[in-house]
């Protein structure tokens, strides 16, 4: 039987413990105090549980040892000691690791910067002849005459087809 | 306000050892030291009666302020700080049992130096048996009764009637440190008086009362 759930077929004697304890409600207590008026054996039964559970009190009280508490709190602190150390440990590898990452991230931001400018200045180069003579060439609106006046070596700058290639991805 | 702001005010209110864990949490050492003051000696009945090892009785103890103060930052007072600390209690104990895997006897512990060597309820029982009807107990046997009478209990049982018995906690705190309900803490309780009253009968006298008045411990 387990010692969790009241069983249907329960001791008599755990309503007088129940009793005893002030668990009864109003109508069990009542019938238990009724029981009790009238059943001697019922009466010498809750003297025994009541006088069982103030036997408790003779149980010694457990002494401690004179040097207990000062063993207690040097085991706590040296816990409190190691748990430090290992936050400290955990914090320079937290500042290595972005130190790192950090470092990593500029190298690879100037990697980028530094490639975009270079592209830029190859546009830069090649656009510049073009800028140059702008002015001139905007009185010409026909393609094919500034490829024939190209063809005959009258632009500056490489010829068009480098242009192409020089262009910006 | 919300139930739990309320709750949490009430219980920082009324219950002085949630305050000195509150202090404990902003790293005040000296109310740490004040917990293990006030806290020791009853972790150490309850881990002696509940194991039957007093050196065991000590490491758990000492366990159970290190998980204390471990847990210190993440600590909030639902309840009252001895129903939080017997939990914790609870839970060393059980895995002190499973470490140990002991087996359950109606030993007597050991109990420490110059004191009575252990002894058995049979052995005791056929001592008195052999004695003049009128020879009382004398306290230091009655003491080995009363405690080889705990050990009839089983574990979860015992640790019940140690809370209720000797830390005074009602059945909800009770049934909070042994993650019970409270029908279940009741009826723990009540199976373990009616153990106890079968045990202890031979040793009570005819009133009703025990043969030895209760011992102040000072």
């Amino acid at each position: 039987m387990s010692d969790l759930v009241p069983d249907d077929r329960s001791d008599p004697r755990d309503e007088l413990a129940a009793y005893l304890a002030g668990d009864l409600d109003e109508p069990g207590s009542a019938r238990v105090a009724a029981r009790l008026a009238e059943d001697p054996a019922a009466r010498r039964e809750l003297e025994l549980l009541e006088a069982a559970w103030d036997a408790l009190d003779l149980l010694p009280a457990v002494p401690v040892g004179e040097h207990f508490t000062a063993a207690t709190l040097e085991l706590v602190a040296l816990s409190a000691q190691r748990e430090a150390q290992e936050l400290a440990g955990w914090r320079r590898w937290l500042v290595r690791a972005l130190g790192i990452a950090g470092l990593a991230a500029t190298v690879g931001l100037g990697f980028l910067a530094a490639r975009g400018w270079s592209a830029t200045q190859e546009v830069n180069a090649a656009d510049l002849a073009l800028w140059e003579d702008l002015d001139a060439l905007r009185q010409i609106d026909s393609v094919e005459y500034l490829r024939a006046l190209r063809a005959a070596g009258l632009f500056r700058g490489p010829p068009v087809e480098e242009h192409v290639d020089a262009a910006p991805r | 306000m919300r139930a739990s702001e309320s709750t949490w005010l009430e219980t920082v209110r009324h219950d002085p050892d949630v305050r000195l864990m509150l202090a404990v949490q902003r790293g005040d050492a000296a109310a740490f030291e004040q917990l293990v003051e006030r806290y020791q000696a009853r972790l150490l009945l309850l881990f002696e009666h509940l194991i039957g090892s007093r050196h065991l009785a000590e490491d758990l103890t000492q366990e159970v302020f290190l998980r204390i103060y471990r847990a210190r930052q993440q600590y909030t007072p639902q309840a009252k700080f001895s129903t939080w600390l017997f939990t914790i209690a609870n839970r060393v104990a059980l895995n002190a049992r499973r470490g140990q895997g002991r087996r359950r006897e109606t030993l007597l512990v050991p109990a420490a130096s110059g004191e009575q060597p252990a002894a058995s309820l049979s052995q005791l029982a056929v001592a008195k048996s052999a004695l003049l009807p009128t020879r009382q107990l004398d306290k230091a046997e009655l003491r080995a009764v009363v405690r080889a009478s705990l050990e009839v209990l089983n574990e979860r049982q015992r640790l019940a009637v140690l809370l209720n018995k000797f830390e005074g906690l009602s059945y909800p705190e009770i049934a909070t440190a042994m993650q019970l309900s409270v029908p279940a803490v009741k009826s723990l309780l009540n199976r373990a008086r009616v153990q106890l009253r079968e045990v202890l009968e031979p040793y009570l006298d005819a009133a009703g009362t025990s043969t030895a008045t209760p011992v102040v411990e000072e």
